[in-house]
């Protein structure tokens, strides 16, 4: 039994590794977009570091809901402390909701691209800096929705 | 909104404009549909322009030498009392500062300026010397003589010196390691000074002077020194200077702005030989204000038309409304548009759904009270700035919703009272019975719970556009519109809705007549929907669950906003396990800093998402905008106030 559930914890580690990992990259990607443009502006105009460092900011939350995903599967797949009894259909589960996570956290690469263009925007207009802020959070439902769906089903497969 | 058409002598205009630009109730129009003559911009303003650009460039020129403390938040603005004066008074006023230290500072300015060159000048000679310095002769020796040639300079190929073995020269490297650069002299007799200047990859010094070059460079680094000196006295005397009478310039700055103002708003007249036609928007409530002025300072030798413009007109300007809390929401509603004339001002409700989807989104107890101390403390400490107050203002609100969100939710900083004081995570932070309702909600355990409230907001949030887009319909005079475009959709709510929980869901059972007008009031609302939009219609229904769901995102930020929480909590508890001795004094600095961090991220994306709510989801109900704010022509004053 207890190399079973060794099974089942592995499972659970690679679920927190693909909801991490997927999040963590994309969001590099997107404050990579973001970064670029946010110095570029900066150099020349130093008193817009406030407004561009909000947006360069922005895609970000994907890898903190990756880490948040994985934080969970740790705490009720008893890979932290405490966590209640494990089944095998949390360890497939866990995989499967560390996916759905990290696909869906791609959106961060996509809202890099959108508040990079409002970056530049800000350059030229520092005035519509909350609409491109607008325009780059749409983009983060997608995401948000993917960790919607992961609590839920944490939910129904028994980590929460 | 009232529109206003006023008549008058052109002899009582100068009155009238300044009246009107004190009280500040109008918005003069250039109305562009009259078969007469417009009147150019008054020639006066030029000479205020030109006071205004003088005072500008004094006060240019003293700011670049003042260094004052930069401060985060600068409120404590210093204002001048003036008198009320008439212009001729103004431009003396203007005239005697100006007479008084214009061209004192110009003069000063130039200066500085010829100190500026002068001690680059001087650096310039001392680069040279330190050349020089290597061989300590004395400059005068640098000349041609009747016998005899000596040259300094510096020389990139040693080679190119040796083409006459009667020219003697001595050279020492001044490059760094690979780099080929020699400081060489040239000594020769004065028959070979063709040679000499053929030679190539050499760069004469020239140098006037004479001494010992040790001693020169003595003397020049002392002069730059002096020349320093007096520079920085001049430009403390500037900085005296701009401290002393900072507050004068900017006051008669804005005087002449005022003034100009004034004058540039006749362009905005029509004229004919002796009268001048004024037209304009006021607020219906400063109708008979407005009257009264005229007839004041007309002395009743005027023609004024006051009429209230319609509801359903969309010419006039707008001016919003709210009660004092709901001000500072007015720029969140003003980023996405202006409403219209004839549209409703959604600002009150824009500031509940914002407070409470923002509490949610953020939901922690501890994260509300720090938000609630900050802003109380920010409400105190800079209470003259208005910016600053209405944001207080609103932040502590959020904070105290936050507050509210977190008890019921069962986070305080996430799990930290109950992994730290209790030191038992399962048990909750309180245990009340409010009106049969166990709380705290532990959230986090219970999302499908907090996905039903948050859904059950959306709808309400969703249905009050609704009902503000018939209100809005009806004001407009277009009621044949309401049954199409919104009762259709409550219709279809409630029979669809009734229908999906029994069949789909199995939340509940229906029959006989509520199953009957179930079915009735769901075919209805299709019917109405496919004949407004035909088969698109169907996206129409996608679109009003789509953006029904989209609601749930309120619960994913708030849970987002605790793991994260309780994450940042894991990790202080264990770091004392990591680093074995100062583990544990690193644990409260860093649940400081990360909650801090924690606090400000969360805080951006619900308040982000909290927006999005209303503009998406919200004004896609009932909301167009496109208006043109109300802006009256009124007397602004940052650095002076009247004193009469």
């Amino acid at each position: 039994m207890a190399a079973g559930e060794d099974d089942i914890k592995s499972e659970i580690i690679v679920g927190c590794m693909i909801a991490a990992s997927i999040t963590g990259i994309a969001s590099a990607i997107g404050l990579a977009f973001t970064g670029v443009s946010a110095v570029a502006v900066v150099a020349e105009k130093p008193e817009l570091f406030g407004k561009t460092l909000i947006l360069q900011l922005l895609p970000m939350t994907q890898s903190i809901y990756g880490l948040l995903t994985a934080i969970l599967l740790m705490m009720g797949g008893g890979l932290l402390a405490g966590g209640g009894e494990i089944t095998p259909l949390m360890g497939k589960g866990a995989i499967f909701i560390g996916m759905i996570v990290g696909f869906t956290g791609l959106s961060a690469i996509m809202q890099g691209m959108i508040a990079s263009s409002a970056i530049a925007g800000t350059a030229r207009n520092p005035g519509i800096t909350a609409r491109g802020i607008m325009y780059a959070a749409t983009a983060e439902t997608m995401a948000i929705f993917g960790l919607l769906v992961a609590i839920l089903l944490m939910t129904g497969i028994g980590f929460l | 909104m009232n529109k206003v058409t006023i008549m008058i002598q052109r002899k009582d205009s100068n009155s009238l404009v300044k009246k009107l630009h004190e009280e500040g109730l109008l918005e003069i129009e250039r109305i562009n549909e009259l078969d007469i003559s417009e009147e150019r911009m008054h020639p006066d303003v030029e000479i205020f322009a030109k006071y205004e650009l003088r005072i500008s460039r004094i006060i240019d020129i003293l700011k670049n030498y003042h260094k004052e403390k930069r401060r985060f938040f600068s409120t404590d603005f210093e204002k001048k009392k003036v008198k009320s004066k008439s212009e001729e008074e103004k431009i003396k006023e203007a005239e005697e500062i100006l007479s008084e230290i214009e061209n004192e500072v110009l003069t000063k300015e130039n200066e500085i300026k010829y100190l500026d060159a002068k001690i680059s000048e001087l650096e310039e000679k001392l680069k040279k010397l330190e050349y020089l310095s290597i061989f300590d002769i004395d400059i005068s020796w640098l000349k041609k003589t009747k016998y005899t040639i000596v040259r300094c300079g510096l020389c990139t190929d040693i080679e190119a010196l040796k083409i006459n073995d009667e020219i003697y020269f001595e050279y020492k490297k001044i490059g760094k390691k690979k780099e080929n650069l020699w400081v060489a002299i040239i000594v020769a007799h004065s028959s070979l000074e063709k040679e000499i200047s053929q030679i190539k990859n050499f760069e004469e010094i020239h140098i006037e002077g004479e001494g010992r070059v040790s001693e020169v460079i003595k003397k020049v680094r002392n002069e730059i020194q002096e020349k320093k000196r007096e520079k920085k006295e001049i430009e403390e005397w500037l900085s005296n200077l701009y401290k002393e009478r900072r507050i004068d310039l900017l006051a008669i700055k804005e005087e002449m702005q005022i003034e100009k103002e004034r004058k540039e708003i006749y362009e905005k007249f029509w004229k004919t030989n002796y009268t001048y036609l004024i037209e304009g928007w006021c607020l219906s409530e400063n109708a008979e204000k407005i009257e009264k002025i005229v007839e004041e300072v007309t002395d009743g030798n005027s023609y004024l038309k006051i009429e209230k413009v319609s509801r359903d007109s969309e010419k006039p300007p707008v001016h919003l409304k709210n009660p004092r809390w709901a001000k500072t929401f007015e720029m969140l509603l003003e980023f996405f548009a202006t409403p219209r004339y004839n549209e409703i001002n959604p600002t009150i409700f824009i500031g509940i759904s914002i407070v409470m989807f923002f509490s949610l989104m953020l939901g922690d107890a501890g994260y509300g009270l720090v938000i609630f101390l900050f802003s109380i403390f920010a409400y105190i400490k800079f209470k003259k700035s208005e910016a600053i107050r209405s944001w207080a203002i609103v932040g502590t609100i959020v904070g105290l919703g936050n507050i509210i969100t977190g008890l019921i939710f069962n986070s305080f900083f996430g799990d930290f009272i109950s992994r730290y004081i209790y030191k038992d995570t399962t048990k909750l932070l309180y245990s009340a019975n409010i009106f049969g309702i166990e709380l705290p909600i532990d959230a986090i355990h219970k999302p499908i719970l907090i996905l039903s409230i948050t859904l059950i907001i959306g709808l309400i949030h969703l249905n009050l556009g609704i009902i503000l887009g018939i209100y809005q319909n009806i004001i407009r005079g277009r009621k044949n519109k309401i049954f199409e475009e919104h009762i259709s959709f409550i219709l279809l709510e409630i029979g669809a809705g009734l229908l999906i929980g029994e069949r789909i869901l199995h939340l509940w059972e229906i029959e006989g007549a509520i199953l009957y007008l179930a079915i009735i009031f769901t075919i209805i609302g299709l019917i109405f929907i496919f004949k407004r939009k035909g088969p698109m219609g169907f996206f129409d229904i996608t679109g009003f669950m789509g953006d029904w769901l989209s609601y749930s995102r309120i619960l994913a930020l708030g849970l987002a906003t605790t793991g994260m929480a309780m994450t940042i909590n894991i990790f202080g508890e264990i770091i004392p396990t990591i680093i074995p001795f100062v583990g544990f004094i690193l644990t409260p600095i860093v649940l400081i800093i990360a909650h801090f961090a924690n606090i400000i991220l969360q805080s951006l994306g619900a308040g982000i998402h909290s927006l999005r709510l209303q503009y998406v989801e919200f004004f896609n109900r009932f909301y167009e905008g496109g208006g043109k704010k109300f802006i009256p022509f009124r007397i602004k004053r940052k650095y002076t106030e009247e004193i009469k």
